[in-house]
């Protein structure tokens, strides 16, 4: 039943028109609107990159395309375009045979293709039929199915095995019918050949310049929206790091690091210059030997960009990825000004400038150019490039020193120096030999009268010192707050006065302060010590600076204590790092006087010395005994105890508040532990744990930490605390640099949370130099010696004293190859002066290293020359025609006028009026020193193990053109001619037998050299004396004896 | 003018900004001219006024600018638009009711049309703008991944989703059992419970308040002053460690407020009776217990005889007793707002052998 039609006309609740009116603009309003959406999903920035990198490649492979051109020989190349002119006419010439030749090779093709075919479905249907017949034959051996699965097997291969053979003839003669064409066709052939090697190059970058068109229709439709899915070529790059993790808090997922989407240039050498390319985005990653190149000891495979650079590895955006810039604290200053309209002193500023300012510096160009802002949501940001070199502390916090990241290495000897270390513990930078002198018997060395002004300001005192100033400081002002920090300094230095071990140090006798400065300037003090009022600190390449600033020695201490101290100082301080000199009475008694007679900082003198307040005091004590007590006891105890008591209680509770005893041994607190906090993974450390105060500077850790390492204790302004809520760090009057160094160092330090075949190896060699250059830091060896081309500051001291650098300390180069491990051993163990180069006048110190530092320094000398180590061959038995070849030339080139070759030779040079500067080591004792290979090799190219040395190069190097290594040759032979060799002629042709093989020997460098070494070797070597001798059980050990010169 | 916000700031703590809000919603009930064009006109103009003004102040601007808070400024003015809305039409219903004529959806119900156009042409405008309003929104409103969740970092202030920060703004003042599991639960069910509670035919159909004020006040009580005005307090007030932060007030995450609160049993032992806490719990609790008995056990047969006792004559008993206990489970939230709030009432049961606490 059909239902009843509407009524007509059609009621309606709403005006159609009108409503279709708005549909009509909501539709037309959504196009824009989605196109906008599109938009937004497809233009990327990270395109516009890829796009610009492009066109950069593109105009360099143009360049090079012109390059390649312009080298081709025109001449050849016509020569083998009227070869192929030639072919192809007598193609044209033989036309019948060739398309004769052509058909055969076309139609033997087809016939091949086929049975070639058949061939391989032949042998899978065999393959199948055999695989029937080993189930079947396994599952029941006697059924008839296994018989009949044979039979098919045994078919198949048969007929299998004739497929093959017709496929190999079918080959053979379309292999015939190809060569009976090519033979037509050679003349042509050749010549397309030879145009394609010439031309290598030039088709190279032709077909590289298609690959970077950007400009056709399949390139724009392969980038078009959607289409993209296919096969773009603007796309997301990215590498899977195997064993690098993002740590997700539950679980961790592999890092995917997707920089080069953008960094595209990065990987490729060609794109390093600046000016070229300004934007860092499209240059090439500097010093690609270190980093990114896979042939690089970080290849960018391995490690990718984020494990080193910090920030979000998936990221395609800009701000995402994490990029910092390097002053964002800076513009967030400016910013305040321009909000508040005036700068730090209140004086009022012009907005445009602070404008204009604010968008000269990166974080503004940032913002103007990617729309940079902080991303909250990135725990871990990457490291501003400023501290760029954190990233490499991330892995090698194990290393001793970083020579190829400067700031990085700076901030490290500053935590080193300073001793942060020692209040904040650092994994990696554990067990170091405390900064700060022991106290334990700092009684017999100075007066209290003179610790407490030192601690008032060490500054003061020593304008260079490491020591950081603890009292004084800003979160102290005021007169209660001078008062109570006058308290805490007497009461420290009366626990340290009370606890004091006492020693009496005998009478010095009266010394002459002119000799004691020669003294001073000569025998090597100056390699460590500087004594100059006023002086920076340097910590950074400041060798001088290892040991204190040797000024004002007259009001901190006695005599007495400084003539035994240079006597023997680990008589006072066991642990102390200063060597002994081996110095006699009269020297010390010289020494003291020049030293006490130092000038001092004037402004020390004129300090007042604090005093104790007693309602402070009181107080202070109170509030310790509070902690445990209550209010009522303490009260009464602190109405108990004397002055003294209550100075000596003062001074523990202070010394532990501070932690004064982390960097000093402090009598009582031998097991206490660091006040500081853990830092061995503040770099990883949430910023919303840092408290930043009322101090106005941006929130992230760097510059938390900036203002922190400047102002330690700014964080307290304006802040209402109790005394023991008060912050402790102490002010260690760090530069800008220095500040931006710490840093580096401290962001530095996150979790190593990768792979254990990732992280730095600390066995073997490298381990060995490591522990090498942590012994050579920790005694300063680069205070007197040039050692891995650093360091030998004590020149510098020398130079000031017009003191010849001939007797400057000997640069150490190549010292693993050149001497034997236990002469090395035993001199580093007990050097001796005079026994090498006994005219020098500064002395090696005797260290009493132990036998682990002992071992130590032996493997890495030998380790950084890739020297056999520890065990060496004897060389007991020698050539003797090589020997007397060797003593002959020796005498002929004169060897022996610089090089003693004894003891009694030296005596003997001396006496004929040579000085220092004429002569070379002794060699009487080359065979026990130095390696026997290393003698010839040094003879053969003394300029290239020690450039600058004065040993002549006698067997030079022919110039062989740029690029190549160039011979050396011997001069000798054709000098035998000469007169002046005429003894030596003769010699060797008695040697020899005759004057071509004489000649052929002596013209051979490596020969040569090796003779000469023999007869090095044979000086004062008891063993070659005899040409027999029996074999020694053991070489003589050097005696353990500590001389004086 | 920092007089004037530091008023506004004062003005918008919690105790007082609920006060405010309760007597001003019932109130404003009340008061007919609101309920016109003009008046809609004025209410809107006060609101956004207000909200022109505030933008002036960067800490205000700080907060409502979140891309999280835009959908509550949004439900601001539409919750504002639609309850303007029915109250207009309700009164315009009241008055042709008063004067004997059929409400305005008499007219309307009695008219039929088709499907198309009327319905599915408006639907199909409808989805349009709406594509357009959120695909333009989620362009111009960034909303990125966050940092994987760490127990150890947790974001300061951790809040919920905007539409359970009503619920999350309980918990200042409940124990979770109750704010997060017993209090939805009978929200749920007393909404489900409704029809059967109110059997009441008037209205049915119809905006009208004059045939229901004690319906729609009890139901915009429970909706406007418990859920959205506590929603709006949790996005636009509570900031870092759940403190209370005035609308002009910055965000200081070391604003320190101190939170001492005392239980019923403490005020009970300690300070009347002068004695330690009983060792033995029930002992200990039971003044709060017979508290909550009372409350919950006596008060509504207690009601039944005096206060609602038309509501009992008309309901029935069942009806009523079910009815009246959800309504004073309803008022026992604001109950124990404001006893936090005037006597810093932490726990009237305080069960710590049990972690039950009321």
């Amino acid at each position: 039943m059909a239902k009843a039609p509407p009524p007509e006309p059609i009621d309606h609740h709403y005006d159609i028109k009108r409503l279709t009116k708005v549909f009509a603009i909501t539709s037309i309003l959504v196009l824009p609107v989605f196109a906008w959406m599109t938009w937004q999903d497809y233009g990327r920035d990270w395109k516009a990159w890829q796009k610009k990198f492009v066109e950069n490649d593109r105009r360099r492979t143009r360049a090079a395309l012109r390059t390649a051109a312009e080298k081709i020989d025109p001449e050849a190349e016509e020569k083998y375009l009227e070869q192929r002119r030639e072919g192809a006419r007598e193609l044209r010439h033989n036309r019948s045979a060739v398309s004769e030749a052509e058909d055969e090779a076309k139609k033997t093709e087809g016939a091949w293709y086929e049975a070639d075919q058949d061939f391989r479905f032949k042998k899978a249907e065999m393959d199948t039929a055999r695989y029937d017949f080993e189930t079947r034959q396994k599952e029941s051996p006697k059924s008839a199915g296994a018989a009949s699965a044979r039979k098919d097997y045994e078919r198949l291969k048969a007929s299998y095995e004739a497929s093959t053979i017709v496929e190999q003839a079918a080959r053979a003669r379309w292999d015939e019918a190809k060569a009976s064409l090519a033979a037509l066709q050679k003349t042509k052939k050749d010549a397309e050949e030879a145009l394609a090697k010439l031309d290598a190059d030039y088709d190279r970058f032709q077909a590289k310049l298609g690959t970077l068109r950007q400009s056709d229709a399949f390139y724009f439709v392969r980038n078009a929206p959607i289409a993209d899915m296919l096969a773009p070529s603007l796309k997301i790059q990215q590498v899977q790091l195997d064993g690098l993790y993002n740590d997700v808090n539950f679980l961790r997922s592999q890092r995917v690091d997707r920089c080069v989407t953008c960094h595209l240039a990065a990987e490729t050498r060609g794109f390093e210059d600046r000016e070229k390319y300004p934007q860092s985005v499209l240059r090439t990653h500097p010093r690609l030997d270190l980093f990114v190149d896979s042939n690089s000891p970080h290849p960018y495979a391995t490690f990718g960009c984020t494990s080193c650079h910090g920030g979000r590895d998936r990221a395609t955006d800009f701000t995402r990825a994490g990029h910092m810039p390097n002053d964002y604290g800076r513009y967030e200053h400016l910013a305040a000004q321009l909000e508040e309209g005036h700068d730090d002193k209140g004086l009022p500023t012009d907005d445009d400038e602070v404008k204009e300012a604010m968008d000269e510096t990166q974080t503004g160009r940032w913002i103007k150019d990617y729309e940079w802002e902080v991303d909250k949501y990135n725990d871990l940001p990457m490291y501003p490039m400023k501290a760029v070199e954190a990233g490499c502390f991330r892995c090698h916090r194990s290393d001793a020193s970083h020579p190829k990241a400067a700031k990085l290495d700076q901030g490290r000897k500053l935590v080193e120096q300073l001793g942060c270390w020692s209040c904040h513990k650092m994994k990696g930078l554990e067990d170091l030999p405390r900064v700060g002198p022991n106290l334990t018997r700092v009684a017999s060395k100075t007066t209290p009268e003179w610790t407490e002004r030192w601690l008032v300001n060490p500054r003061a005192f020593r304008n260079n010192t490491k020591m950081p100033r603890f009292f004084y400081l800003e979160n102290f002002e005021g007169e209660s707050g001078h008062r109570l920090t006058d308290t805490m300094i007497a009461g420290v230095t009366a626990y340290l006065f009370e606890k004091s071990g006492k020693a009496s140090w005998p009478a010095v006798g009266v010394g002459d302060a002119m000799r004691g400065k020669l003294l001073f300037e000569n025998v090597g003090c100056q390699g460590c010590h500087i004594s100059e009022v006023g002086a920076e600190r340097h910590v950074m390449d400041g060798w001088r600076q290892h040991g204190p600033n040797l000024i004002g020695l007259s009001q901190k201490v006695t005599p007495e204590w400084l003539g035994a101290w240079l006597k023997n100082p680990k008589g006072y301080n066991s642990e102390t790092r200063m060597p002994n000199l081996r110095l006699s009475d009269g020297e010390i008694a010289d020494l003291v006087a020049y030293l006490m007679s130092r000038p001092a900082q004037p402004e020390f003198a004129r300090s007042r010395a604090p005093k104790a307040d007693e309602k402070e005091r009181d107080a202070l004590v109170t509030d310790y005994l509070t902690q445990t007590k209550s209010v009522v006891e303490a009260k009464a105890d602190v109405a108990r105890m004397s002055p003294r008591e209550k100075d000596l209680f003062v001074g523990e509770k202070i010394i532990g508040h501070y932690g004064c005893y982390s960097c000093h041994a402090i009598p009582g607190f031998e097991n206490a532990k660091p006040i500081g906090v853990e830092l061995s993974e503040w770099g990883n450390k949430p910023v919303h744990l840092l408290d930043f105060g009322f101090v106005h500077v941006p929130h992230t850790r760097a510059d938390w930490l900036a203002q922190k390492a400047g102002q330690p204790r700014s964080y307290d302004r304006e802040k209402v605390k109790t005394f023991q809520e008060k912050l402790r760090m102490p002010q260690f009057s760090l530069s800008s640099a220095e500040i931006e160094a710490v840093q580096t160092a401290i962001l530095g330090m996150q979790k190593e949370d990768m792979a254990d075949t990732l992280k730095v190896k600390a066995a073997g060699a490298r381990g060995a130099i490591q522990a090498g250059r942590r012994i050579v830091k920790d005694f300063n060896c680069q205070g007197c010696h040039i050692l891995e081309d650093k360091g030998g500051q004590i020149r510098e001291a020398m130079t000031a004293s017009k003191i010849d650098l001939a007797l400057a300390p000997p640069v150490i180069r190549g010292e693993g190859a050149k001497v034997q491990s236990d002469w090395l051993f035993a001199f580093l163990n007990a050097p001796r002066s005079g026994q090498i180069r006994p005219w020098l006048k500064v002395r090696m110190p005797t260290f009493e290293f132990n036998p682990d530092q002992l071992n130590g320094l032996t493997s890495y000398f030998a380790a950084l020359d890739k020297a056999r180590y520890p065990f060496e061959n004897r060389v007991e038995t020698l050539d003797p025609r090589s020997r007397a070849v060797g003593a002959k030339t020796f005498d002929a080139l004169k060897c022996a006028q610089c090089h003693p070759t004894s003891q009694d030779a030296f005596a003997l040079a001396l006496r004929a009026g040579k000085t220092p500067a004429d002569l070379a080591p002794i060699l009487a004792a080359a065979h026990t020193r130095l390696r026997y290979e290393w003698i010839a090799d040094w003879i053969k190219r003394p300029e290239e193990w020690m450039p600058g040395t004065r040993m002549p190069t006698n067997f030079p190097k022919m110039d062989e053109g740029p690029g190549k290594p160039g011979r050396r040759i011997s001069p000798l032979a054709p000098a035998l001619d000469a007169p002046a060799f005429a003894g030596l002629k003769k010699d060797l042709v008695g040697i020899w037998g005759s004057e071509a093989e004489a000649k052929a020997y002596i013209g051979d460098p490596d020969r040569v050299t090796k003779a000469l070494r023999d007869h090095v070797w044979s000086l004062g070597n008891e063993f070659l004396t005899a040409p027999q001798a029996p074999k020694a059980p053991n070489k003589t050990k050097a005696p353990a004896v500590v001389a004086a010169n | 003018m920092t007089a004037l916000k530091d008023l506004i700031n004062w003005l918008a703590s919690p105790a007082i900004a609920v006060t405010l809000s309760m007597i001003g919603l019932v109130g404003a009930m009340f008061v007919k001219p609101l309920w016109t064009k003009k008046g809609g006109l004025v209410l809107f103009a006060t609101l956004a006024g207000g909200f022109a003004f505030s933008f002036t102040d960067p800490n205000f601007r700080i907060v409502a600018t979140m891309p999280d808070n835009v959908p509550i400024l949004g439900m601001l003015f539409l919750v504002g638009f639609f309850f303007w809305y029915a109250m207009y039409q309700a009164h315009l219903n009241d008055a042709r009711l008063a004067a004997g004529q059929p409400p305005l959806e008499k007219e309307d119900s009695d008219k039929k049309v088709f499907s198309w156009p009327d319905l599915v042409y408006v639907e199909l405008v409808s989805l349009i703008i709406c594509s357009i309003v959120l695909v333009v929104w989620s362009i111009v409103l960034k909303a990125p991944l966050e940092e994987p969740a760490n127990p150890g970092a947790a974001p300061n202030p951790a809040k919920a989703p905007w539409y359970f920060l009503g619920l999350q703004e309980l918990l200042v003042y409940f124990d979770p059992w109750m704010a997060g599991v017993v209090l939805p639960t009978l929200i749920i069910v007393g909404l489900m419970a409704i029809p059967y509670i109110d059997t009441n035919p008037r209205g049915n159909g119809y905006f009208s308040f004059r045939e229901r004020k004690w319906e729609i006040v009890m139901f915009c009580f429970g909706f406007i002053i418990l859920w959205v005005v506590l929603i709006i307090l949790g996005t636009f007030l509570r900031g870092p460690n759940w403190n209370f932060f005035g609308p002009y007030e910055y965000w200081d995450p070391n604003k320190l407020v101190p939170l001492n609160n005392v239980s019923v049993s403490e005020i009970f032992w300690v300070k009347w009776l002068k004695t330690a806490l009983p060792t033995f719990w029930l002992k200990r609790e039971l003044p709060g217990i017979l508290l909550i008995l009372f409350y919950l056990g006596a008060l509504p047969g207690l009601l039944s005889k005096t206060l609602f006792r038309r509501f009992y004559e008309k309901m029935g008993t069942v009806r009523f007793f079910v009815g009246v206990n959800l309504f004073l489970i309803m008022l026992a939230v604001p109950i124990k707002m404001y006893l936090r709030w005037i006597f810093n009432l932490k726990y009237i049961v305080n069960i710590q052998e049990f972690s039950f606490n009321i």
